[in-house]
């Protein structure tokens, strides 16, 4: 500063006494040197003020493009709108997940982005509260411009100026769609569990009820073993009461017949009471006889059994017997059981009426046992759950569900198969049981 | 035995059983006594000789094979033989044990399912029926 007053004052003497000076070389020459000296201080000073203006803004450029490149590469979607909500700037990740470009979107309202799936409500709260200067926090299920849906957590804020006054929005804004979808199959299955847990329930209850009624067959059985066994005395008597009739008879031919028809009675009963004993008798396994069993003959017993409830529900029986079929060791009463309970199964399918046919044939070192009915068939979606215990399709008390599993029980550990065929005309069972106890693969039956 | 005939003693608690196995025995050579318990069998058995002994297992009071136990003291050569509806297998054990032979007769049986029994015990085979199943 004061160099330029040298400088001046140096000038205006110089211009006032331009004589005085010009004949003072002196003089005129200091006065040159000074005059450039300032000049060139002057300049420098001037270059040095551009050179510092320049690098302030050079900063001020650089923290811009810090913060801009903060903003830019933010994974979050950043939006700034007016006071209005008119859209000022969206970022690149607004860009990558709506699929709209900057110039697209510039100067609509974020409503371009509503997908219609969130109630009116959430958007009017919003505006209530960041015009009255609050920030809002919310999730918001949006469009994208391909039209698929999406959603994100926001923060929206008002952006002040140095008064205080509200002159931007702006919205930080993140894609919680996966966690939304995480969060929505955490509660359908929280839901399903909860299903499962009553479903699981009402089986176990259900099961409570089956075990009530499977005891109570027991009960029932064994009182029926005991009454069976107990006719085998009188049933005893009868039979050689007959036989000594049968050797005294003089009567006519005609009278003895009916004798030998009243025996075969009598054999009869003894058929259906050992059959009756042969199941009440399956739990005790340890104490059962084993023995070779003809399968025929079971097939027969179980059928006679069955013969009045045949009739009464108008079901013809047809049985078709192979010749020379090998005996299947087994224990008293086990293989009954397994033809029993099909054959009842199959009963059961056939409510008014049909035809029960039962083929034995031998097969592989052993005997296949084909039971089929004219009900109404399985249900492809029950085919996987027939063989379990306490299943039934049968509501209500009629049917424990056992008879099936028992069966199947009973079949695996003689190591023999069991299999079923089913469609809407009918079901058929089919059995193999070996003679040896060799495995061997099973067919289904044919015709 | 001492005596001619063969004697069979029936031992069950239904009477058509005894009277049925006595109409097909007698006329067979058989002479044949009967009674329906057990304490009946064993005092029976104190006074008189028998070859044979047809016992029925399940009797109320003493049963048939606390009965063998008790003759089996009494007399060691009697054939005890079983007549039974389908007992268990257990229970056929311990008749076993209790002295019984290894024959036995599942009631109902036939006149000629009889006889070759009580044959075969006279005989002293120690033959075990069995049901087919």
């Amino acid at each position: 500063m004061c160099l330029i007053g040298v400088v001046a004052v140096a000038t205006i003497a110089l211009l006032h006494h331009p004589n005085q000076i010009t004949r003072e070389p002196l003089i005129a020459h200091t006065a040159t040197v000074l005059i450039l000296l300032s000049a060139f201080f002057i300049g420098y000073q001037f270059w040095q003020r551009q050179k510092k203006l320049i690098l302030a803004s050079k900063v001020v450029e650089m923290e811009l493009l810090k913060f801009r490149a903060a903003i830019e590469q933010s994974p979050s979607i950043i939006m700034i709108t007016d006071v209005n909500g008119a859209i000022e700037y969206v970022n690149p990740a607004f860009s990558r997940v709506t699929g709209y470009s900057f110039e697209e979107v510039r100067g609509q309202k974020p409503r371009i982005l509503k997908s219609g799936e969130l109630e009116a409500n959430v958007y009017a709260d919003l505006w209530k509260a960041i015009a009255s200067g609050e920030e809002w926090r919310g999730e918001f299920h949006n469009k994208k411009k391909n039209g698929e849906l999406f959603w994100e957590l926001a923060s929206i804020s008002p952006i002040r100026d140095s008064s205080g006054k509200i002159i931007r929005y702006l919205a930080v804004k993140e894609d919680i769609t996966r966690r939304k979808q995480a969060e929505m199959m955490l509660e359908e299955y929280s839901l399903n569990l909860e299903n499962m847990v009553e479903e699981r329930t009402l089986q176990r209850d259900s099961a409570r009820v089956s075990l009530f009624m499977a005891e109570k067959l027991s009960a029932m059985g064994r009182m029926a073993a005991g009454i069976a066994h107990q006719l085998n005395s009188p049933l005893g008597g009868g039979m050689l009461y007959v036989d000594a009739l049968i050797d005294r008879w003089e009567g006519p031919d005609e009278g003895r017949e009916h004798l030998f028809r009243l025996r075969d009675l009598f054999m009869h009963m003894r058929d259906i009471i050992d059959a009756m004993l042969a199941i009440a008798r399956v739990k005790k396994r340890s104490e059962s006889a084993r023995v070779q069993a003809n399968i025929n003959a079971i097939i027969d017993r179980v059928l006679n059994m069955s013969s009045l409830e045949c009739r009464n529900r108008g079901i013809c029986v047809e049985r078709i017997f192979g010749n020379d079929l090998p005996l299947i060791p087994a224990h008293l009463g086990d293989l009954d059981q397994v033809v029993i309970n099909i054959v009842n199964n199959a009963i059961d399918a056939m409510e008014k009426g049909g035809k029960l046919s039962i083929t034995s044939v031998r097969a592989n070192d052993g005997v296949r046992i084909c039971i089929h009915d004219t009900g109404s068939g399985i249900l492809p979606e029950h085919m996987d759950h027939i063989f379990e215990p306490f299943f039934t399709t049968r509501p209500g008390s009629k049917g424990t569900g056992l008879g099936l599993s028992i069966a199947n029980e009973i079949v695996d550990r003689y190591q023999g198969k069991i299999s079923v065929q089913s469609t809407a005309k009918g079901t058929e069972f089919a059995v193999w049981l070996p003679s040896d106890g060799i495995t061997t693969e099973s067919e289904s039956c044919e015709g | 035995m001492t005596h001619d005939k063969r004697k069979v003693l029936v031992v069950d608690d239904e009477p058509s059983v005894c009277e049925g196995i006595e109409l097909v025995l007698t006329p067979a050579g058989y002479e044949v006594k009967k009674a329906l318990t057990g304490e009946d069998a064993v005092a029976l058995v104190e006074q008189e000789d028998f070859d044979v002994i047809l016992m029925d297992l399940i009797m109320p009071g003493m049963d048939g094979t606390e009965a063998c136990e008790k003759i089996k003291a009494m007399k060691p050569t009697i054939r005890v033989v079983a007549i039974s509806g389908s007992p268990s297998g257990q229970r056929l054990d311990r008749f076993l044990r209790a002295g019984g032979i290894e024959l036995y007769l599942y009631k109902p049986f036939g006149k000629q399912e009889l006889l070759d029994g009580v044959e075969k015990a006279m005989r002293g085979e120690y033959i075990r029926f069995r049901n087919d199943a």
